[in-house]
């Protein structure tokens, strides 16, 4: 074998390293997003699921590969971290992880979006950077600097939703460019575009049509808390905005309208009384998986055409249960029963929405560019030696059809944010029970307020609770 | 015509010491000017004591030029031995000259202690 | 293979040897020392140390300029307390960088002293107080031991903010103003006694966060 590889070099060396050259630009087009060790992210999926988040972060922060600061050189991992280490209540860590995330979100922004290998964050994800540094913050009695997170988070927002719009827009209108100056790709758009599958994933993510991209009522809810009890001139009439904000998006839930009301007497110079906000972080976030359907398409190949079924991938959103139907607050007499204030499901559906058509088409067009990987390699092989002939056209069919979307995700953002709003109750005690579930009683602080948080992966998932003084 | 002109040039000259100040010394040992700020005229420095005893500096800058000019200007207030004040308004102050404008800069002693100032102009960038 | 398209190909395996490499080869820069008097190093979106110095330079002087500051009726300096100044930005700040800034230099004109002894989270010096403790103690003399009603009240007060407001320009860059605001408030009217704004403004690329 050894012996036929070097007569072939020593024959047709510059046939063969044209049939090389030809087959590492394929492998380059393929190369594919990097894979944690299966193993590890079973381990941390289960720890979570049984609310050991301290075995969470520790799994966790090893797949980040911390650099000697301790933050982490890789961003899925790292958001993971960040996120497990603030339910262990290892507020440090937290923050030095989320901090490290968004310093490697910052060097992909810097360098125009070019993710690389790194992880195709969401703005959904750069918001919930900073609401979970927030909290945090607020973990490790730091006010001050929750104060700056959740202006970050605002400042993302609002930045974003241009910034973004330009972007998809450019990439569609590129998408549009690249069909019009080949008809057969936009047939082979087309055909995409007309797959069940894709019809069924968009159906699925119409479901969310009321919530706006791009803006997170989650984040905004938890500002709109702190901002009512921080006591600083001119937060109250911010907390106002930011409940009607959040009241909008997530249709008015009672819970959000007494708040509304709370703050628009606090901006009119009426102290709110103490409270206690149970902040409820329920289910697990949707998923994605990869989605190949085939388009036909026409492919040059040993110096002719023929149509060949392309396989095309998408990355599908795949959306994942509650861990309960909500909590039940007991605060003394007074009850309260959790409703949903934000739902990152919603949020990363209406996101998902947004890129969907522009994800398509760069989907269908990677697809061709791969099977003209294949006719390239069709042509440099045509006069090669037979046997690297057969090695690069297998290598560059495997390639076209190995393709592979990015369907990471932060695991650790729950489905939906949850909240209820008692009186601080008179013994301190305060008890949750989910709907079905477990039931927990806490001590809340007395003569301030508080937000407690709660956090459930899935069904079944033990109550993981922490309580910060605001 | 020379001996008849004489007197006229004199009369002229002593007029035009009246209406107009002296033209400022060239390089009040006060103002430093870099090269780089040379093309730009500068007014010699008028010096007040305010209510409160501090030293107040006012030099007006003519920017001739088409274009805006970047000037950066820095002023050390001196004690009365001659030794520089530590203090934040010796810090350099960036200032854009509009085009073909006289602009003026002024500059406040921090306390009563400065005697003396020296103030330095440089481009701004 | 003709001899003009091997110079192609070559390109293509480097292009492909390009693709293949990440995109993150950046040259490391020597450490260099900064002269604070003569500091032109580049700027960021975000705050330095010369933002800080010069929002304070601007306001002490308006403070001083403002004329409001006159001595106490013994002729004494005012004396100025330390409250609230709320960081409502998106950049970690210690806002006692600003406010040391400013007392020093209301220090040093003579004018204004500032009191460690109040603070609105305690003292900024707790130990002015604790030593009064030694008054129990027969170890010390007695006569080097401050005595009672020593202590001078503060009657100015200073708060503040810093606010942040971005917009977008033309051209997909970004103005970032920063808003110092600082008010000195006379703690026996509870009228401000003089207020002060000094904005400090960037334009820069839009790309990514200013933090």
């Amino acid at each position: 074998m050894v012996a036929a590889w070097a007569r072939m070099a020593g024959e047709g060396g510059a046939r063969w390293r044209q049939a090389a050259a030809a087959t590492v630009l394929v492998a380059a087009l393929a190369a594919c997003a990097p894979q944690a060790d299966p193993a590890s992210v079973a381990g941390f999926r289960q720890a979570v699921a049984t609310g050991n988040f301290q075995a969470a972060t520790n799994i966790a922060t090893a797949l980040a590969r911390p650099d000697s600061s301790g933050r982490g050189t890789e961003l899925l991992w790292s958001l993971n971290a960040g996120a497990a280490a603030l339910h262990a209540q290892d507020h440090p860590r937290s923050v030095t992880m989320l901090d490290g995330a968004e310093e490697l979100m910052r060097g992909v922004e810097e360098a125009g979006l070019n993710f690389g290998q790194t992880y195709r964050f969401g703005t959904y994800d750069a918001v919930m950077v900073n609401a979970y540094k927030a909290m945090a913050m607020l973990g490790r009695g730091d006010r001050d600097n929750a104060r700056v997170e959740m202006n970050r988070m605002e400042e993302r927002q609002a930045r974003t939703v241009q910034r973004f719009r330009d972007q998809i827009s450019a990439a569609q209108q590129a998408a549009e460019q690249q069909a019009a100056s080949d008809p057969s790709r936009a047939q082979a758009l087309q055909n995409a575009q007309n797959s069940p599958e894709v019809r069924e994933q968009l159906q699925a993510l119409d479901r969310w049509r009321s919530y706006q991209p791009f803006v997170n009522p989650a984040g905004t809810y938890l500002r709109g808390v702190f901002l009512l009890n921080s006591g600083v001139p001119g937060d109250a009439e911010a907390a106002r905005n930011a409940f009607e904000r959040v009241a909008g998006i997530a249709g008015n839930p009672r819970v959000v309208a007494e708040d509304l009301a709370m703050a628009r007497r606090a901006a009119s110079g009426q102290r709110p009384g103490h409270h206690v906000w149970v902040i409820f972080e329920n289910g697990q976030s949707p998923l994605f998986e990869q989605l190949n359907f085939t388009v036909p398409m026409p492919v040059f190949m040993h110096g002719g055409v023929t149509v060949r079924p392309v396989t095309v991938s998408m990355p599908r959103m795949v959306f994942q249960p509650s861990a309960y139907e909500g909590l039940e607050v007991q605060a003394g007499a007074q009850r309260a029963t959790t409703q949903i204030v934000g739902s990152i499901e919603g949020v990363m559906a209406s996101e998902f929405r947004t890129r969907y058509n522009a994800l398509l088409a760069a989907a269908v067009f990677e697809a061709i560019a791969k099977a003209a990987g294949i006719s390239i390699v069709g042509a440099a092989t045509q006069r090669a030696h037979p046997a690297v002939a057969i090695l690069a056209d297998l290598a560059a069919t495997a390639a076209a059809n190995v393709t592979q979307s990015d369907t990471r995700s932060w695991y650790m953002l729950p489905r939906e944010f949850q909240a209820a709003r008692v009186p601080v109750p008179a013994n301190g005690q305060l008890s949750l029970r989910a709907l079905g579930g477990p039931a927990e009683t806490i001590s809340v602080p007395q003569g301030r307020s508080s937000i407690v948080v709660v956090k459930a992966q899935n069904p079944g998932s033990p109550l993981t609770i922490q309580v910060h003084p605001l | 015509m020379i001996r008849r002109s004489l007197p006229l040039l004199a009369l002229g000259l002593g007029l035009a010491a009246c209406s107009t100040p002296p033209p400022p010394p060239p390089g009040d040992p006060r103002l430093i000017i870099t090269p780089a700020v040379q093309s730009l005229s500068f007014s010699a420095p008028v010096v007040n004591a305010g209510p409160d005893g501090r030293l107040r500096v006012n030099v007006n800058v003519v920017n001739p030029h088409g274009g805006d000019f970047p000037l950066r200007i820095q002023t050390d207030w001196l004690d009365e031995t001659g030794r520089p004040l530590p203090t934040l308004q010796s810090r350099p102050v960036f200032r854009s000259l509009a085009r073909q404008t006289v602009t003026t800069i002024e500059a406040d002693a921090p306390s009563p202690r400065a005697r003396d100032f020296r103030m330095t102009f440089d481009i701004g960038n | 293979m003709t001899d003009t398209a091997r110079p192609a190909r070559r390109a293509l395996l480097a292009g492909a040897a390009l693709l293949a490499l990440p995109a993150c080869v950046a040259g490391e820069m020597a450490t260099q020392r900064v002269d604070p008097r003569n500091d032109r190093t580049p700027i960021g979106m975000g705050l330095d140390n010369r933002d800080f110095e010069e929002a304070a330079r601007a306001l002490v002087r308006s403070m001083l300029e403002s004329g409001r500051l006159q001595p106490r009726p013994d002729g004494q300096p005012r004396v100025m307390a330390i409250s609230r100044i709320t960081n409502d930005t998106t950049l970690r700040i210690n806002t006692n960088e600003l406010t040391q800034l400013v007392s020093v230099e209301l220090n040093n004109s003579g004018r204004v002293v500032t009191t460690t002894a109040v603070g609105l989270d305690g003292p900024a010096d707790p130990l002015a107080m604790q030593t009064r403790q030694l008054r129990q103690s027969g170890e010390f003399n007695q006569r080097t031991v401050a005595a009672r009603g020593q202590m001078i009240a503060p009657d100015l007060s200073l708060s503040g903010n810093i606010i942040q407001r971005s917009t977008r320009v033309d051209g997909g860059a970004m103005r970032v103003d920063y808003v110092f605001q600082l008010n000195l408030t006379n703690i026996r009217t509870g009228i401000a006694l003089w207020q002060g704004q000094e904005v400090i403004s960037r334009v820069g690329s839009g790309r990514t966060v200013m933090w």
